[in-house]
């Protein structure tokens, strides 16, 4: 019996799509030795970019806090003399201050004392303790409490804030200067805030003449 | 999900064989059902029907190369579906001859060697004596039936080196044919 071409070719077409799976399988998994090391030579190379990457952002998220703080004329401590904390934002003051300021040590905001003395308070976000300032004179907390009021508002974005202050006036009040004094914003409660004011350069100087040792 | 969890899914006949063997396999199948009927729709019909053969299949087979297994299927079906699509294109006359020819006995020759297994075998003999690339390209080109430029890229070789391979091959088979009297 002669079979046409066509006829065998069909037969032939049948029978490689019945071949061994093993070599099915091969064909679809085999890569060339070449085009292997041309893969692992650019995952090679996107490793390395990954680490540089991770590597300068690691460095930029422990350092970028001090970037942002301008020095005043002094570059630290020296002689035992207090260092300048000129800065342009209360938090940064506080974290130049960190370990350096003159202050009694709380275990939590339930030790703080609301009658008697006015005091600056301070915590640092990693931090529970609160930090208690010396004991404030009148002068120093009628200062305060006037440039409290003089705080420009927060825009649309809040500035990041890895501190919070607050300041007890010894009459069972407490205020913070990220907060405008209103009576709602005048209250033990006041302790848990989200700021509604960018603290002025002249409090924050004031604070920074407080912090002194 | 390896290959025989999936199978043993079929086995309990889980319907969840089919979601798995689709999210593993669904776009190769797509791919190879494709290369042979050119139509988007089409293939995604085999590749249902690959499955529903599969369901069917299971048990009692129990493939060791799920993908293969699948491959197989969908490109049965695919090629039965393009010989149904030109037949109807050619019109009547092929289907008459077709259904006459059935009546025919078989007496001999290429067919008897279809029947019973010589063309395979010695096509899967060839196969096997081929270096692994030849037979990856082979594979590539008339089991998957992708492209001269799909194949080059996935062996990172050129157009014209598949080309040329492929051209050799098939004068090698043809020459093999030809000496154990098949086809």
């Amino acid at each position: 019996m002669k079979h046409s071409f066509d006829e065998k070719l069909s037969y032939l077409f049948d029978e490689i799509g019945g071949v061994d799976e093993r070599m099915l399988t091969e064909a679809m998994e085999y890569r060339s030795a070449k085009r292997s090391a041309k893969v692992l030579r650019t995952l090679t190379a996107i490793a390395c970019a990954l680490l540089v990457t991770v590597t300068g952002v690691s460095v930029i998220l422990t350092n970028w806090r001090g970037w942002f703080v301008v020095d005043g004329t002094d570059s630290g401590p020296s002689d035992g003399a207090f260092p300048s904390w000129s800065t342009h934002t209360l938090d940064a003051l506080l974290q130049n201050a960190r370990g350096e300021a003159s202050y009694m040590l709380l275990s939590s905001t339930s030790d703080v004392t609301y009658f008697g003395e006015a005091y600056l308070l301070w915590q640092y976000e990693d931090d529970g303790a609160v930090y208690q300032s010396r004991a404030l004179t009148g002068e120093e907390l009628g200062r305060l409490c006037t440039l409290i009021a003089d705080g420009k508002a927060v825009g649309d974005t809040s500035p990041a804030q890895f501190t919070r202050v607050w300041l007890t006036l010894g009459n069972g009040d407490v205020l913070t200067p990220y907060l405008p004094t209103t009576p709602g914003n005048i209250s033990a409660t006041v302790f848990d805030y989200e700021a509604e004011l960018i603290p002025s350069d002249e409090l924050i100087s004031c604070i920074s003449d407080i912090l002194k040792p | 999900m390896e290959d025989y969890r999936i199978v043993d899914l079929y086995w309990a006949r889980n319907e969840a064989a089919i979601a798995e063997s689709d999210r593993k396999y669904g776009r190769m199948l797509q791919s190879l059902s494709y290369s042979l009927l050119s139509s988007r729709e089409d293939a995604e019909e085999c590749v249902n029907d690959t499955y529903l053969d599969a369901w069917n299949a299971m048990p009692t087979a129990r493939p060791a190369y799920l993908g293969a297994f699948l491959s197989k299927i969908t490109r049965r079906i695919s090629v039965d579906r393009w010989r149904h699509i030109h037949r109807e294109k050619r019109g009547g006359v092929q289907s008459v001859l077709e259904e006459l020819g059935e009546c025919i006995p078989a007496a001999g020759g290429v067919e008897e060697d279809y029947e019973n297994g010589r063309l395979s075998r010695e096509l899967n003999t060839f196969l096997r004596l081929l270096p692994t690339e030849k037979r990856v390209m082979f594979l590539r080109r008339y089991f998957y039936s992708q492209s001269l430029a799909e194949i080059a890229e996935a062996l990172d070789v050129s157009e014209g080196k598949v080309k040329v391979t492929l051209h050799r091959l098939r004068e090698q088979l043809r020459q093999r044919l030809e000496e154990q009297e098949l086809l």
